[in-house]
Formats: structure tokens, sequence, C-alpha cells
């Protein structure tokens, strides 16, 4: 199965299956805070970025427009139910800007990138996006050469999402089938 | 079928290296001046770098934070907050340098001017 294929499944299936994507999504990244691994990173508020594999999944096995609503879901969930407006500021910010990317990534020069470089351009768009909306919220232009740290761990954070998506997209292949 | 590195892979990672290099090493050439101490996007106060070494406390509405004047240098060693990554920052001397406290809106900035009035957005 492949993405073309998922858009042709009925609409509850396409639903059925945004939900179920939209809790994986949840709750990857509740353990990805439950676990306390972010803080083992050297940069202070850098993330190992599990719930971008979700995203991953949606670009590369259903539509974007799935991949959108579960991006957007999962961003409006997580700051309802785990913390206030500021984090849905940077949840939309870094999750949409990493979304784009993606799917620009992915579209726009097929055949150049890897998962590698998606899951890395990925990130580094993810982390531009907070420190626009910290940039906004905290009313400085002073955040932006966190940026530099920031993307270095992108380059190896979105390099270890991209190794984990490697490993599983084969076994995806075989295992997902939208048609059961 | 994708797993394998590819051109637009290297190509990232260098562009994504050689901006992060910059932005982190390109404005710090010189040790700064002024600290700046801003909550909520105001400014609260601001004392120069060099001077006694010297404890600052802040009383906000909801919180208090403790900056550290040491040796030409400044460090948050106190902050009312969970995350506690301002504080691990540590020391900052050089100019265009931050420590920040993104749950409390609080921005420690050190600049080489004399006179301080920045405003984005």
């Amino acid at each position: 199965m492949d993405n073309r294929s998922f858009s042709s499944l009925s609409p509850l299936r396409r639903l059925t299956a945004a939900a179920l994507l939209l809790c994986l999504g949840l709750i990857l990244s509740y353990l990805e805070r439950l676990s306390g691994i972010d803080a083992l990173l050297p940069f202070p508020g850098a993330k190992i970025g599990l719930a971008n594999l979700v995203t991953l999944f949606c670009l590369y096995f259903t539509d974007r427009k799935t991949a959108f609503l579960v991006l957007t879901l999962r961003v409006l969930l997580n700051s309802l139910l785990f913390s206030g407006f500021s984090a849905f500021l940077y949840g939309l910010f870094g999750g949409g800007f990493a979304l784009l990317t993606m799917a620009l990534l992915q579209k726009g020069w097929p055949g150049y990138f890897s998962f590698f470089g998606i899951s890395i351009g990925g990130a580094a768009a993810h982390q531009l996006g907070q420190v626009l909306a910290a940039a906004i919220l905290l009313k400085t232009g002073s955040v932006f050469h966190y940026l530099g740290w920031l993307w270095i761990g992108a380059i190896l954070t979105g390099g270890a999402m991209g190794g984990i998506f490697s490993l599983l997209y084969p076994r995806l292949q075989r295992a997902v089938d939208w048609n059961k | 079928m994708k797993k394998t590195l590819r051109l637009g892979d290297f190509l990232i990672t260098a562009i994504l290296l050689f901006a992060a290099l910059f932005l982190l090493f390109s404005p710090f050439r010189t040790t700064g001046e002024i600290v700046v101490v801003s909550a909520d996007g105001v400014v609260i106060d601001q004392f120069p770098l060099q001077g006694d070494d010297q404890d600052f406390s802040y009383e906000e509405a909801d919180f208090s934070f403790t900056l550290r004047r040491e040796n030409g240098k400044v460090a948050m060693v106190q902050m009312d907050c969970p995350d506690q990554s301002c504080v691990k920052t540590g020391y900052i001397s050089l100019s265009g340098s931050s420590i920040i406290c993104l749950p409390n809106r609080v921005t420690v900035l050190v600049t080489g001017e004399t006179e301080v009035d920045f405003v984005l957005g």
C-alpha cells in the first residue's frame, strides 16, 4: 500500500486511520516527556521529536490532507491536555513548519532526499518555528542565537528519527494494509 | 529504498551546519557590556557586566529568580520553574548571548550597547 491508494479509501476508513494516528502521536509525545529522555541532550529545550515519526508515516502511507489533519489535531490536543496556550503556539509553529518542510522535501525533489534528510529538515524547521514562536511571545530577537545550538541538535535528532523510520519502513510496507 | 544517504541529505546537513556555526559564532566577537533583564517582553532591569560580584534578585507576580554576576559573567542561579534549563545554561558573557526562561517568559541578554532600546515586532 502506498499513499496514492489511501485517498481512494472510504472516508470512514480514512477518518479511523487518522484518529488512530492522532492517538499514536499523542502517546509518543507523552512518552517522550515522561521518559525524560530530552534532559539527556546537551542543549536546553531540545527534543528528540518522537511524534514526528507519526508525521513521517502520514507523509508516506497516507495523503497530505491526513498528515495535516493529524498534525494540527495532535498539537491542539497536546496543548489542551498537557499545558496552555503558549504550548499550543509552540506546537503549532513547530509542527506546522516541520510538516510543510517535510512535505516540500518529499515532493519537491524526489530522489534527492532519503528519510534522513527529510527528517533532519523537519527537525530544523520545527525548531525554527518554535524559536519564531518564542520571539513573538517573548518579544525579543535574542532567541534566534539558540537556533545555532538547536540546529546542530536537529542534525543529530533528525538523523536519529530518520534512521528509526528507515528501519521501520520495510516492515511497515509489509504490515500496513489499509483495506483490512 | 530510501535508506541510503543521498545528495540532498548532505546538502541540507551542510547548510544547517554552516548556518548554525554562523549564528553561534559571528555576533560573539566581543565581551558584552550591559546585562538586560526582561520579563514578558518588558525590560525590568539593566546592569553593567563589569562590577563587583553580586546577586540580583527579582520578584515577579508568580515567581522569583536570582542572577549572579561574577568575574565579568552572569548566570541564572535560581528560577521558579520546573524546567530549569535557564539555570543549566550557566555563565554567559559574550555580546549577544542570552539566558531564557520560556515558561516564565524571562530573558537575560548581554549586549554591547551602552544604551538599550530594542523592539522586535
